[in-house]
Order: structure tokens, then C-alpha cells, then sequence
């Protein structure tokens, strides 16, 4: 089954040079402006990874990731953010919500490399793998 | 019983954290103290961090010695998002 992406922006230039980088990459791209469209579409398209941002109008990244952890525990929760956002990233880090970080602007590489890793991760967990971040 | 040096090699990823954290638990269970020196490692994402801050409270709630010789990679992870991983955890050696 071809993995399904999520990019949750609320910029949509951002949207599309993330669609452009991971086009030909042979996952099934959904792209959302709005969180709470991304939520809703959660239960139908089942995503295998959510790249999110943090600082979006309607829902914070950080308030997504967690209600996408609590729907949806197997799906591997990338936020990227602001070099700023040092706060949100312990906070992230210490409760869980977000598996990997990724500060904004990233590098195209980089974040190719996250997601094909988080897509292995998905699968070593679909297989019965531990979970990483359960029992410390 | 003093704390022991146990060396993790290679990528120390989301993919590798859930062998690694049983790994170290393992270890926990028999020694006062654990220094765990990341300065080999081939790549690091921030999954590892967090596993490395989970730990570190652990340790602090199991009364224990938990400190990092972080290396250039894992200092790279942490920095690539901001964090300064002293002010996290304990640094025992090398660049934080």
C-alpha cells in the first residue's frame, strides 16, 4: 500500500514546495491550510506520517500532533519549526506528542530523509515492532 | 559501585530508539550510574533526544546518575532545533 503524507500549512506556497519536493517520492501527498480539515481527514486517509507546522491560525502544530497521537497513535508526528520555538520543542519532546523535529527553514535532504525514515518506522510498527517511545 | 561508560555506534534514530531504550533500561537495572557516550554515532534525529530526556528523568526519579558524552552528532540534533542539550541533561564530555 502506497503511504499516505500529510502536510498540514497554513502558508500555501509552503503547501506547494513541499508537494514539489516529495512528488515523486511514491507516497499518496495530502496537503491542508486548515488543521481541523486535516483531523477530520484523519479517520478516512489514515496517514502513515504528519508533517505539521507550529505556528498555524485555528490550532497550534503542537495541539494537532496531540489529538492526531490520541486518533492515531502509529502515525509518525513530524513538526517543523521556528528556531524560536525552543519552549514548544521540550514541551513536544517531554510529553510524547512529536516524534521528530524539524527546524523551518529545513533542508530538502534532510526532511526526505525524516520522512522515509518515519514511513520505515511506520512499517517496522505495523510488523509488531516496539514502540520508541513507550516505558521510559 | 561506580556509574559505567556504555558506547551506542551507528544512527540513533526513531527506528533504532525502542532497541535502545530497552537496551539502557537493562542496563539501569544494575548500576547507580550510567554515562552514555553517543560520540560514535553515524546520525541522530530528535527522537533519540527524546529519548535521552525521558531517560534522564528516570534516572532522576530512580535516584540514579545519568550523564551524556554527546559527540558531534547528537549535539548537531539538538542544535538543528535549538535545544541546548546541557541545559536538558547532564554532559559528562565532549562538545554539548
Amino acid at each position: 500500500m502506497t503511504p499516505c503524507i500529510f502536510f498540514v500549512d497554513d502558508e500555501p506556497r509552503i503547501l506547494q514546495s513541499l508537494r514539489r519536493l516529495f512528488r515523486n517520492d511514491g507516497y499518496v501527498l495530502h496537503t491542508f491550510e486548515n488543521p481541523l480539515e486535516a483531523l477530520e481527514a484523519l479517520p478516512l486517509l489514515q496517514p502513515v506520517v504528519v508533517v505539521a507546522d507550529q505556528r498555524m491560525p485555528h490550532m497550534t502544530g503542537l495541539e494537532l500532533l496531540e489529538k492526531v497521537r490520541d486518533h492515531s497513535p502509529e502515525t509518525v508526528r513530524i513538526m517543523l519549526t521556528a528556531y524560536s520555538d525552543v519552549e514548544v520543542v521540550v514541551g513536544g519532546l517531554n510529553s510524547w506528542t512529536v516524534n521528530v523535529f524539524l527546524k523551518k527553514p529545513w533542508d530538502d535532504n534532510e526532511l526526505r530523509m525524516e520522512v522515509r525514515n518515519a514511513v520505515r518506522y511506520h512499517r517496522h510498527l505495523g510488523t509488531g515492532g516496539a514502540e520508541a517511545m513507550q516505558g521510559v | 559501585m561506580e556509574a559505567i561508560v556504555h558506547r551506542l555506534s551507528g544512527p540513533l534514530t526513531i527506528y533504532e530508539v525502542a532497541g535502545l531504550k530497552d537496551e539502557v533500561l537493562k542496563i539501569l537495572e544494575e548500576t547507580p550510574g550510567l554515562i552514555l557516550d553517543c560520540s560514535e554515532a553515524s546520525r541522530c534525529d530528535t527522537a533519540f533526544v527524546q529519548m535521552l530526556c525521558a531517560l534522564s528523568r528516570t534516572c532522576v526519579k530512580r535516584g540514579l546518575s545519568f550523564s551524556l558524552i554527546p559527540g558531534p552528532e547528537l549535539s548537531a540534533a539538538a542544535m538543528r532545533i535549538g535545544l541546548d542539550l546541557s541545559e536538558e541533561i547532564p554532559v559528562s564530555g565532549g562538545e554539548a
